[in-house]
């Protein structure tokens, strides 16, 4: 009995032993690239995806009109359209108004189905009605129609207060009310049917406004401006096309909508299978209109354990992976790894002072007085707290001991690698603790140094990074004036987010990712007053905001000249600095880990995913 | 027997109406934009000036605990158990999905659990403090005080990084895009070393198995450490028993003496340890399934807990309380069927 046994767990041993042999040879196929990430996409919905991971893969299988020439985030290239439109050669005109497309011929879908200017059309207009909650199809309706959801232009149509007014029951996805119904044909026909014509071969965009950064936000790289094929959405359940009940089609549940899961593309790979946050397989199109991609396919692992994603990365079973900050010491020496670093991401870290901070129930501004046991709502509205933050926050030595090197300065929300940058060294704050104390001493009359503060600053639990940013400011603060008690608290992501939409975080700390490279991107979210950020700021900002900024980001965005809009960013950025607006932590710097085996990886900071992920379509391995 | 077994079922919508209010009820806790954190990973998604409340409204974040609880009622009555944030799918589906997973680990960590458990806590009473039962101890208490985490850790490290023989995850790269793309393999039970079996791919099959030995390690000697001690608990005391005595005086072998007399005896109560504690392995493998990057029920347990994913957490506990009421029947059955003295009239 005993001798049968052992001889049972000696065959065994030996049948792992080889196959372990015998299959470690197959997981390092040579047309297929394996890449172990974190996070997976939420969708394959072009409309819907909002995300990194879902815009990853819709670059790989969809196309758009234009895209990014190779590393640059400026210059462009054609893709479904023959031509880059510009004022020169007549495919820009009425002062920017309208902009005209030739599409190119002959380009296949995945299905076999032929590209026709009428799957342009549609597919912008697909979008407009789409337009989710949370989603990215306002980039298309600033330019379009000057608003920012089809649901503003229909309650202006209808005249009702909520949208789920025009509807039975109150629900937006029951029956519309009959008395609503012309209304909301109208919303089609009089608005988003007029966005988009075709004229032959050519696709003509009509835009509400002048809009500089418009080619930035169709060109690939951004979902929202993928390429559908029409018929196959129908088939698919999607939009007909028709005016009367696209309200059926706007907003739906990530469940219900039919592209959720299925792809269409004209891009160079197509999807073959995705078992959500497990594997996702992307396999070569062989009828790609610039020729077939070099890699057979490529598997995407969602791996959320580090360790793992580093033992696949040195045993080989991964090609690329992506790898934290923090642990990137653990790759660098590896042998047959390569690591490309110190490349400039196109986001920001910052931290911001709302001027005027909702009191109600609010606990974190301790007593709401200048009394030493907390401070008014308006503390942050005198310019010499903003300042004396400013002077207080150690810049280098949290970007050298806190990143490990691994981000660089920027003196206002434009960063590094977007029109309008300054590297001006009169507009970065130095860390000064004699002139932190100096603006401190000035702020509220003396009282604030003669009396002290108290209040909390936030981070979300989890993020170390910014868990450090407070912890310098609360440290630095108490060593110049004991009576300044700063007291940092981390929360659930939960609570963060509820305390900053109701404007009551004293301090807070945010980043913000590029939808598009571009200063019209950054600049408002940060510094306007209906901004993503700065509408938080409270009254006093807003008024300020729309008095001394809102004038020049509307000028810097209806401006067609670079060099003039240029002009209108850099005197953003002096404004952000004169009146310290916020404090711009750091401008993060990524890496890419690779096997020495993968050739072909370029950077574009506004390619999804990148600079972990990488243009599948260059990719071969040696 | 048959009308304890349905009042033992009639008693399953009561707890699970007991756990899925109290889960409710922690939720509520939350206000509608605290609610909204799980469909909002960055404020910067908000560009829309009316997102926020769109999105309270969308996914009627603002309901009234009542109101929110019944319409959840409601809508699992129908089957629908709502979309999943952190699966990124329809929860039912993401149950589908990774169920068999943690079903074919936990069926195959169950069998080193139950024989080396057993069988070594047999070993350990009948060698009462001399050195191997001290040996098999140590061996035991190390087992049960090893966090899962460093233990899981270590075999990965070992078993994968320095000798590259055991892989994460469930399957290799070209055997995954074989079940997922091929057309000549079917699924037929989602336990894939199974339906690599039934489809005839024996290269799938030991695939499948390489992946599987490192997180059946990881799970199986916690609980086998745990099992070996009771049953050695229990057959010392057993071993004591009067009728072993006589057994020994009648000139019994020893071997019949402890296999078919105190063995018998000894396995009623570590039954009914043994029983649960597999179904409280399909509920504990989260740490496990995480670090072997394992795609179960587990893995997407913990994930969704991190993410405040509560549709998912409720219908996760919901599984999981189903799975714990009709397996404490089963051992209430199984107990009486054993040991014939036990009565559950």
């Amino acid at each position: 009995m005993r001798r049968n046994f052992c001889i049972v767990v000696t065959l065994l041993a030996v049948a792992i032993i080889f196959s372990t042999l015998s299959f470690a040879a197959q997981s390092k196929d040579p047309e297929t690239l394996i890449y172990a990430t974190i996070g997976g996409p939420e969708t394959m919905d072009p409309h819907w995806s909002y995300d990194t991971a879902s815009g990853e893969i819709i670059f790989h299988t969809y196309d758009n009109l234009i895209a990014y020439k190779g590393e640059s985030t400026s210059e462009f290239e054609p893709m479904l359209a023959t031509e880059v439109p510009s004022a020169a050669s007549g495919l820009i005109k009425d002062d920017g108004l309208t902009y005209i497309f030739p599409i190119r011929e002959g380009v296949k879908f995945h299905n076999g189905a032929v590209l026709t200017p009428e799957d342009v059309a549609y597919s912008v207009k697909r979008g407009l009605i789409f337009d989710r909650a949370g989603g990215p199809m306002w980039m298309m309706f600033e330019p379009l129609l000057g608003t920012h959801s089809i649901e503003e232009i229909a309650l202006e149509v209808t005249g009702v207060e909520n949208y789920s007014d025009l509807f039975e029951g109150g629900d937006p996805r029951g029956e519309l009310k009959a008395q609503y119904k012309d209304a909301m044909i109208k919303v089609y026909t009089n608005y988003i049917d007029k966005t988009v014509t075709v004229e032959g071969n050519k696709v003509i965009f009509h835009l509400a406004q002048p809009y500089g950064p418009f080619l930035n936000i169709l060109a690939h790289c951004g979902s929202w401006g993928a390429i559908l094929n029409k018929d196959w959405c129908i088939a698919q359940g999607d939009w007909d096309g028709k005016a009367d009940g696209w309200w059926k089609y706007h907003d739906p549940e990530n469940e219900n909508d039919p592209l959720y899961a299925v792809e269409n593309g004209t891009g160079p790979f197509v999807l073959k299978k995705w078992v959500p946050e497990e594997i996702l397989i992307l396999e070569r199109f062989n009828e790609y209109w610039k020729g077939p991609a070099k890699l057979k396919s490529v598997q995407y692992y969602y791996i959320n354990e580090w360790t793992t994603r580093k033992l696949m990365l040195q045993t080989g079973d991964a090609d690329m992976i992506y790898v934290p900050v923090q642990y990137l010491k653990e790759v660098e020496d590896m042998p047959g790894v390569r690591v490309v670093k110190n490349l400039p991401t196109l986001s920001n870290t910052v931290s911001m002072f709302p001027w005027t901070i909702n009191a109600e129930g609010n606990s974190y501004i301790g007593s709401g007085k200048l009394d030493g046991k907390g401070i008014p709502p308006d503390f942050f509205s005198d310019i010499h707290v903003r300042k004396g933050f400013s002077y207080l926050f150690p810049y280098e030595i949290f970007i050298d001991k806190i990143m490990h090197g691994n981000a660089t300065r920027v003196p206002s929300p434009i960063i590094r690698g977007l029109l309008g940058f300054v590297d001006d060294p009169s507009l970065y704050y130095e860390f000064s603790l004699l002139k932190a104390a100096e603006e401190f001493r000035q702020a509220w009359n003396g009282e604030l140094w003669e009396k002290g503060c108290e209040f909390n600053i936030f981070y979300n639990e989890g993020n170390d990074v910014r868990k450090a940013a407070c912890d310098m400011l609360s440290t630095y603060a108490a060593m110049i004036n004991p009576k300044f008690k700063i007291t940092p608290v981390g929360v659930q992501w939960s609570s963060y987010l509820k305390a900053f939409l109701t404007e009551k975080l004293p301090i807070f700390t945010i980043g913000w990712l590029a939808d598009y490279p571009d200063p019209h991107n950054f600049a408002p979210v940060y510094m306007g007053s209906k901004g993503d950020y700065s509408a938080y700021f409270g009254e006093a900002y807003r008024e300020f905001a729309r008095e001394n900024v809102d004038p020049l980001l509307e000028k810097g965005l209806k401006e067609n000249d670079p060099k003039k809009r240029e002009a209108i960013y850099r005197e953003l950025a002096q404004i952000a600095h004169d009146q310290a607006i916020s404090l711009y932590l750091y401008q993060p710097i990524g890496h890419h880990v690779e096997r020495d085996w993968v050739k072909g990886w370029y950077y574009n900071p506004i390619m999804p995913g990148e600079p972990a992920g990488a243009d599948f379509y260059n990719i071969y391995k040696e | 027997m048959l009308s304890y077994i349905i009042r033992r079922l009639l008693l399953l919508p009561v707890i699970l109406f007991g756990v899925t209010f109290l889960i409710f009820c922690v939720f509520s806790l939350l206000s509608p934009m605290e609610r909204l954190a799980t469909y909002v990973r960055d404020p910067g998604t908000l560009k829309n000036p009316q997102s926020t409340a769109r999105l309270i409204s969308k996914y009627h974040l603002d309901d009234p605990f009542p109101m929110g609880y019944f319409n959840w009622v409601k809508r699992l009555i129908s089957f629908d158990l709502g979309w999943s944030q952190s699966a990124n799918q329809p929860i039912g589906e993401a149950i589908r999905q990774r169920f068999p997973a943690t079903l074919e680990l936990v069926l195959y960590s169950i069998i080193p659990v139950i024989l080396v458990g057993i069988w070594l806590g047999v070993i350990s009473a009948v060698h009462h403090n001399d050195m191997l039962d001290q040996t098999i101890r140590v061996t035991a208490i190390i087992g049960w005080s090893l966090p899962t985490f460093i233990f899981g850790l270590l075999v990965l490290f070992i078993f994968y990084g320095i000798l590259g023989w055991l892989p994460p995850g469930r399957l290799s790269s070209w055997a995954q895009e074989i079940i997922h793309t091929a057309e000549s393999f079917r699924s037929y039970t989602g336990l894939i070393t199974v339906d690599a079996l039934l489809n005839g791919n024996l290269a799938i099959f030991w695939d499948a198995l390489r992946h599987l030995i490192a997180p059946i390690i990881t799970l199986s000697y916690i609980s086998w450490a745990y099992l070996l001690r009771i049953t050695r608990s229990s057959m010392l005391e057993t071993l004591r028993k009067d009728y072993v005595r006589t057994a020994r005086a009648k000139g019994l072998e020893e071997n019949i003496v402890i296999h078919l007399h105190a063995k018998r005896n000894a396995l009623i109560p570590v039954t009914t340890v043994a029983g649960m504690m597999i179904i409280s392995m399909l509920g504990g493998v989260m740490i496990t399934e995480t670090i072997f990057n394992y795609p179960g029920l587990g893995f997407w347990a913990a994930t969704s807990a991190q993410q405040l994913d509560y549709g998912s957490v409720i219908s996760f506990a919901l599984l999981f309380a189903s799975i714990m009421v009709i397996g404490n029947l089963i051992v209430d059955i199984s107990y009486a069927l054993i040991d014939p003295r036990v009565r559950l009239e």
